[in-house]
């Protein structure tokens, strides 16, 4: 993973089983770890843009993983967290296992295209996707990104 | 009653007919055999306004001397009368003239309307060629107070603008188009030249070289035509007559080298003559600073003017005398300088004070004291060669010429056609040319072209403030909703080589652009195509303009955006109408600009 992607994504920031199983209740979950973080100036709002974003169109990219994402004034700098779900959660038509949930300030389209397109690449590879799967702790995980 | 003879009553209709019919006959004939083209026309509208401007300007110079004598009780000319007068009336004379002059424009222009410019240079090349008739008549009228009272300044200033408001006319009640009205105009103001200096080439090249900037034959020639009428019609008045307007003592080169002094007075010339034309502006700024009301500002031009007539009678009037003077030698050097140094100050004076009036002749006697001066110079190092100072005293007055109203070719033949000394032309050439070259390097703008640029910088702003956005605007513009994918999008720039995508609602309503600069490194990533839709990358607080915006405050808009196209909204609804690129706003100015020069 880029620097800049494997800086933002921080083994705190990862949760290894999702226990919601409706899409929009897993997206929030996944949101949720970044709640207390300082770059998080109004979670509420963070929630509702990430959700009205996936309900203009789907975040799913295909291959088991989500994106669910906004650019809003809401955060102060990018955010990722992130989280599986061995059951899968279901996005439209699509079992999603992997949400990596991004929220990004509104005039950093730039940093957002960055992150969302280094995961969008790694993640489209199966053998991350293995890893991921098998990876027993926060730490391993990250490191299957990199 | 009278009993009708027999036959009277349809004697009279029978014989308005035999008269009739040879008239329309010739007329059919004429019109049958001669097919007078526009140009040809135009040569006779020339040749009558070229009459018309002779005659004002007799008139004119009539008006002039019987005002002079009414204020001055001497019918002498000015220097002579001033010369004549106590020390108190050299003073209170150009006084008074600034109080009828400052009067006559108060409360004259009251009776115009004022809006419009009577400047008939704007009028021949930024205008439509129409000079307005009541204010010109004032502006002719309070010159008229300044030239008989000793102001400091030309008289043909006001013969031109007489000429030229004459020469507005026809095309007025004829309607004619705007490109011959023009034409007509600058006719007139050649007239007026031609007239004021009985010298018909030099005034048809003023006006092609310092007004219409061409030499083109299918406008020099009415130029001519018109130039060479008013000339014969001045000529035939005892006031002008047919001899030259200055005479000057033979004058021949004995060697060939005495002819590099003149290119050194040519370089003196050259650098003198931008800062007369600064300190004229600067003269201009300090009588703006003083605030004063406009009959107190010309009567304290006027009260300059007095002091230094009280020095030196010879700074009153517009200094041809003095500058017959000079020609004839009859100066010495020490003296020249005093009067040269007051001339200077009094047609600051006068001009900086706002008189109505030319600076051309000022600027003629300037040149002339130059060369006299620098002539004193040379003549004191080689007092046996032919480097008489008054033969320096006539290059210098084309030389100076040349370098103030940037028209070389016209300073020439003006100073030859005034002197009719052909010696005098290889100095002089050299001596024109040498200063021309020198002057602009030092100052890019001539006595003329400077208010002429601030008028058409003006009038410029008011051609692209009546054209506005939505006359240039295309409809249609390729536009994205805000789900669309990553593929449409990029699909969507390779179609159209846009560097933004507009984005909309459902409803048309502009929400912002997608910028290809954002997405340009991501262009060949399949991964993003599934992820990235248009609300993702979306730039909200792009510039956008409205319809009825002109075009003048368009370009400033795009002043401030690197891109080359803006989005035009309703301006209620926000609704996106079209775009409006910079090409589109370049080639309408472009259009306009091709037009005027088509124009003339």
């Amino acid at each position: 993973m880029s620097s800049k992607a494997a800086q933002l994504l921080q083994p705190s920031r990862i949760l290894l089983d999702i226990a919601a199983t409706d899409k929009n209740e897993a997206i929030l979950e996944v949101a949720g770890i970044v709640r207390r973080d300082p770059d998080v100036l109004d979670f509420g709002s963070y929630c509702r843009e990430l959700l009205a974003r996936d309900e203009l169109r789907s975040t799913a990219a295909g291959y088991g993983v989500a994106f669910p994402h906004a650019r809003t004034d809401s955060v102060r700098e990018i955010v990722i967290s992130a989280g599986r779900s061995a059951e899968g959660v279901r996005f439209g038509d699509e079992m999603v296992h992997y949400i990596f949930v991004i929220g990004t300030p509104r005039e950093k389209v730039s940093d957002y295209l960055v992150a969302v397109g280094t995961l969008a690449r790694l993640l489209r590879a199966e053998t991350t996707r293995t890893a991921l799967a098998a990876a027993a702790t926060p730490e391993e995980f990250l490191r299957a990104l990199k | 009653m009278k009993a009708t003879p027999p036959g009277a009553e349809s004697a009279k209709p029978a014989l308005r007919r035999r008269h009739l019919l040879p008239l329309l006959k010739a007329r059919v004939w004429l019109e049958e055999r001669f097919h007078p083209t526009e140009l040809q026309i135009t040569l006779l509208w020339a040749g009558l306004v070229g009459f018309c401007g002779g005659i004002s300007s007799i008139l004119f110079r009539k008006t002039t001397n019987v005002v002079h004598l009414l204020l001055t009780g001497s019918d002498r000319n000015l220097v002579d009368s001033f010369t004549d007068m106590p020390h108190w009336q050299r003073f209170v004379t150009p006084v008074l003239g600034g109080l009828l002059a400052g009067a006559t424009i108060l409360y004259g222009g009251r009776l115009s309307r004022r809006s419009k410019s009577t400047d008939y240079m704007e009028a021949i090349v930024l205008g439509e060629g129409n000079v307005p008739f009541r204010s010109s008549l004032v502006k002719s009228i309070s010159a008229l107070f300044t030239i008989a009272t000793g102001g400091s300044i030309g008289r043909e200033g006001p013969l031109v603008q007489l000429a030229a408001v004459l020469a507005s006319l026809p095309g007025r009640f004829r309607h004619w188009p705007a490109p011959r009205r023009r034409l007509i105009v600058a006719c007139g103001a050649a007239a007026g030249i031609a007239s004021a200096y009985n010298a018909p080439i030099a005034g048809a090249l003023f006006v092609a070289e310092i007004v219409l900037g061409s030499v083109a034959m299918e406008s020099f020639g009415p130029l001519v035509f018109a130039s060479v009428v008013a000339t014969m019609t001045v000529r035939q008045s005892p006031i002008v007559g047919d001899s030259p307007l200055y005479n000057v003592p033979s004058f021949r080169l004995n060697a060939s080298w005495e002819i590099l002094p003149y290119a050194l007075l040519g370089v003196a010339a050259g650098v003198a003559a931008p800062w007369f034309l600064r300190f004229l502006r600067m003269c201009e700024t300090l009588f703006e600073r003083s605030r004063l009301p406009l009959i107190p500002r010309l009567a304290l031009g006027g009260a300059i003017v007095g002091a230094l007539a009280v020095l030196h009678p010879q700074v009153a009037g517009n200094g041809y005398s003095s500058i017959n003077s000079i020609l004839h030698s009859e100066w010495t050097w020490e003296i020249l300088l005093g009067v040269f140094v007051c001339k200077i100050l009094a047609t600051g004076a006068t001009f900086g004070s706002g008189a109505v009036g030319g600076v051309f002749t000022p600027t003629l006697f300037v040149g002339s004291g130059l060369g006299y001066l620098v002539g004193c110079g040379f003549h004191a190092v080689w007092p046996h060669s032919a480097l008489t100072p008054s033969a320096f005293a006539l290059v210098g007055m084309g030389a100076f010429l040349a370098a103030t109203t940037h028209a070389p070719l016209m300073a020439m033949l003006m100073v030859f056609e005034i002197t009719l000394d052909y010696a005098i032309i290889l100095p002089l050439m050299m001596g024109c040319v040498v200063a021309y070259y020198l002057s602009i390097g030092i100052e890019p703008a001539s006595i003329y072209s400077e208010a002429l640029k601030r008028k058409g910088a003006r009038l410029f702003d008011q051609q692209l403030s009546s054209i506005r956005v939505q006359d240039l605007m295309k409809t249609d513009p390729p536009v994205v909703p805000l789900t669309a994918r990553f593929n449409e999008i990029a699909q969507n720039f390779i179609t159209h080589h846009f560097n933004y995508l507009y984005v909309v609602d459902a409803d048309r309503r502009f929400l912002g652009v997608v910028s290809l600069h954002d997405i340009k490194p991501y262009l060949n990533e399949p991964d993003m195509a599934d992820v990235i839709i248009a609300e993702d990358i979306l730039r909200e607080d792009f510039p956008t303009i409205g319809p009825n915006v002109p075009l003048a405050q368009a370009l400033d808009a795009f002043a401030h955006h690197d891109g080359e196209r803006l989005p035009v909204l309703d301006q209620q609804n926000h609704k996106l109408l079209g775009r409006v690129s910079k090409s589109d706003l370049i080639l309408a100015i472009a259009d306009r600009a091709k037009a005027e020069a088509a124009a003339q």
